[in-house]
């Protein structure tokens, strides 16, 4: 899988700024997503990295079920990243708030608040998994460009 | 560290207090020691201990019995000694009509964490602490909400499955 | 450039900033005067998720799932100390194998966590080729983990009354290689982290916290150690495999250094603690005893005995960053547990960042905040006031001059 996902990205014509949004989660999606990006996995050599802010973003890649005082923040970071975008989420409780449905502080899922073009499941989910979530995102964008 | 140095130091505030303890063995190697001791003598208990050493102190626990709630505060005598640690739980009834409790932290600063989270999700006053505002809870959060009570009727409208938004 | 760390590994280092995506929400608000922190404000519960709330509403199973998914990096510890609380309030003995299979789960998570934080900790002070150097060595933990337990995070391992899946004798063997990795590779780290010059001047005697203050605050974990304190539950108060294995708390001391209780020693416990936890996984594997791996296999019958149970229990345990504390009380007739208090080791060492960052300078907030290991390593949500309370920096610049800070010691 991994050697499938690398021959798309080799395929890019572009590089990919990735910025993370942790909105609640329990950082196992999130060290997963670091682990994506570190030499194991090679994908930086791809031109993908995270940046430290939203408006660099091409990416946005989301963890986390949506706390309530993080619905707006997640709401303003969409806003900042500017056009055109591409939204990630990794792990199940971006999709579903996974365990966390019947909290009275859960506010997601993510898609109710913001637009999503991928969703990556797993609870965590895994490094390849998150890279060929990524790769459908660059698929997604590069579509984008070509229709306007 | 042992239970009987404990409870000899606390006989000292509570001179009843050996009808008040219930000792347990556990796997875990440290003996749990649960003492009942009447809200308005906690700082004394707490200082009787903090006389022998300064203890660890874990967490706040706490359980909606209907017209009171129980209050356990867990700490931990005897925290550096190689197998020799006591878990000791002061166990405290609070009337919901009188939800009240001195503040600790003069006396033990880093219990300030515990004592505003107490606040937030049961409601109980703590009379002396510094900083009362919510912790764990988003700070718009309502004050008089209390979601770890049994009788809260304030969380109807933040979960998600019973407003359909699922 | 390139790093041979052994005979396989060959790797090269990035282009480019990375930015480690421990974000996970908490709030600083610092108050400076010119270079220096005046006061510091902490507000967590941005992640706060109403755990305990939700698990009076699941059966005890369920709310293992629960536990475990309270912090993702340390998941282990929570299961465990869980499942230590309920077997105490249901009278459950798990098997003595079980306990092993326990211990090394929890030292190979414990391996896995220091050396991501150590990376993490890098980044902060501008050292990312360490930060991708040790995420590299982390990898074969990883493999590890994932060969005994089928996942690389979020093991499902121990369950109530034991755990759920055995070690083999070929994943035993596939664990004594890591283990030579381990050993092999040490040294390398050692050098790397406690013996680079740059890295002693960003961290001696930055963000102390006295033996007294810690004491007084209740840390927990490194962070305790690091600082003198003999803290450590697995010597305290031993569970598990650990009351036939010793395990003596870890002190700068050991290390050959005074005790200062400052970022740097909290990086000495750390790494020290990494090959503290090999030889525990040796010793264990050595001494695992045969049987079971769980005290009823049957879940149905599980949950019926577990329905039955009344009493309480408290669970602890020495997770990487300290006490993970779980007590719950089960009531006859009642599926969910009618109490059940979670307390993280980030919990009890929120307090103690306060004396921390006395007099620190703004260039030093990154490493500080992340010498503790929260739960988080967040200059996300750093927001830096000027006197008047006008904001004037955020995390990015943040980052920046702690970065800047380490090429000026560098003299770059």
């Amino acid at each position: 899988m991994i050697d499938m996902a690398k021959k798309k990205l080799s395929k890019l014509k572009r590089a990919l700024w990735v910025f993370h949004v942790n909105t609640g989660s329990c950082n196992a999606c999130d060290i997963e997503i670091i682990a994506a990006l570190t030499p194991r996995y090679d994908v930086e050599r791809f031109g993908i990295k995270l940046v430290g802010s939203p408006r660099h973003a091409d990416v946005l890649a989301i963890t986390g079920p949506v706390t309530a005082p993080m619905k707006d923040k997640l709401k303003r970071i969409y806003e900042q990243t500017p056009d055109p975008k591409a939204v990630v989420l990794v792990g199940d409780c971006g999709l579903s708030t996974g365990v966390f449905h019947d909290s009275y502080n859960i506010v997601g899922p993510v898609d109710e608040i913001i637009p999503v073009d991928v969703y990556v499941p797993g609870c965590s989910a895994r490094p390849e998994a998150i890279i060929e979530g990524v790769v459908k995102a660059i698929k997604k964008l590069e579509d984008l460009e070509e229709t306007g | 560290m042992s239970p009987d140095v404990i409870v000899n130091a606390i006989s000292k505030v509570l001179p009843d207090v050996e009808e008040r303890l219930t000792v347990r063995e556990s796997q875990q190697t440290a003996f749990r020691l649960y003492v009942e001791i009447p809200p308005e003598r906690l700082k004394d208990v707490v200082e009787a201990m903090a006389g022998i050493e300064i203890p660890h102190f874990s967490a706040i626990s706490g359980d909606d019995l209907g017209d009171s709630i129980e209050l356990s505060y867990h700490f931990a005598m005897g925290c550096q000694d190689n197998r020799g640690e006591v878990v000791t739980v002061l166990r405290m009834k609070l009337p919901k009509d009188n939800l009240k409790l001195q503040s600790l932290t003069d006396l033990l600063p880093g219990t300030m964490t515990a004592e505003r989270e107490a606040r937030e999700f049961w409601g109980v006053e703590f009379e002396g602490l510094p900083d009362k505002r919510h912790i764990f809870l988003p700070e718009d959060f309502p004050e008089d909400v209390h979601p770890w009570r049994k009788d809260e009727k304030g969380l109807k409208g933040m979960i998600g499955d019973e407003t359909g938004d699922q | 450039m390139k790093q041979v760390i052994n005979r396989d590994t060959v790797y090269t280092v990035p282009i480019g900033p990375i930015h480690p995506a421990l974000k996970e929400p908490i709030r600083f608000t610092f108050t400076i005067d010119g270079e220096r922190v005046v006061d510091v404000d902490i507000k967590p519960g941005w992640n706060h998720r109403g755990i305990e709330f939700l698990g009076r509403n699941r059966n005890l199973l369920q709310d293992l799932y629960l536990a475990e998914r309270v912090c993702g990096i340390c998941s282990v510890s929570h299961a465990i100390a869980f499942s230590l609380a309920v077997e105490e309030a249901a009278g459950i003995t798990p098997p003595p194998r079980a306990d092993y299979i326990r211990a090394i789960v929890a030292e190979l998570e414990r391996i896995h966590s220091h050396i991501l934080w150590v990376g993490v900790a890098a980044h902060e002070l501008g050292f990312d080729t360490l930060l991708h150097i040790s995420w590299q060595i982390r990898e074969k933990v990883m493999d590890m983990l994932e060969a005994i337990t089928g996942n690389r995070v979020m093991y499902a391992m121990p369950t109530i009354g034991g755990v759920r899946r055995d070690i083999t004798d070929d994943l035993a063997r596939q664990i004594e290689d890591g283990l030579s990795y381990y050993r092999e590779v040490y040294e390398k780290l050692v050098d790397l982290f406690l013996r680079d010059g740059t890295i002693k001047m960003r961290c001696v005697n930055v963000g102390l916290l006295s033996e007294d203050e810690a004491e007084k605050l209740f840390a927990v974990g490194p962070t305790a150690r690091a600082s003198g304190l003999k803290k450590d539950v697995r010597y305290t108060s031993p569970y598990i495999a650990y009351r036939d294995i010793k395990v003596e708390p870890v002190l700068p001391s050991d290390f050959g250094e005074e005790i200062r209780g400052d970022v740097y020693d909290r990086i000495v416990v750390r790494i020290l603690e990494v090959k503290q936890s090999v030889e525990i996984i040796a010793q264990c594997l050595e001494r695992m005893p045969d049987g079971d791996i769980m005290f009823e296999k049957n879940p149905t019958k599980l949950l019926a005995k577990l329905k039955a149970a009344e009493g309480e229990g408290i669970g602890r345990v020495e997770a990487p960053r300290g006490e993970v504390f779980h007590y719950v009380r089960l009531v006859a007739k009642s599926d969910p547990p009618v109490t059940w208090k979670v307390k993280t080791p980030t919990y009890s060492n929120l307090m103690s960042w306060v004396p921390m960052f006395r007099e620190a300078q703004i260039a030093d907030i990154p490493p500080i905040i992340a010498s503790t290991d929260p739960c988080i390593a967040c200059t996300d949500r750093v927001v830096i006031l000027d006197e008047d309370g006008r904001q004037i920096m955020d995390a990015k610049e943040l980052h920046r001059l702690s970065v800047e800070k380490t090429r000026r010691l560098m003299g770059e």
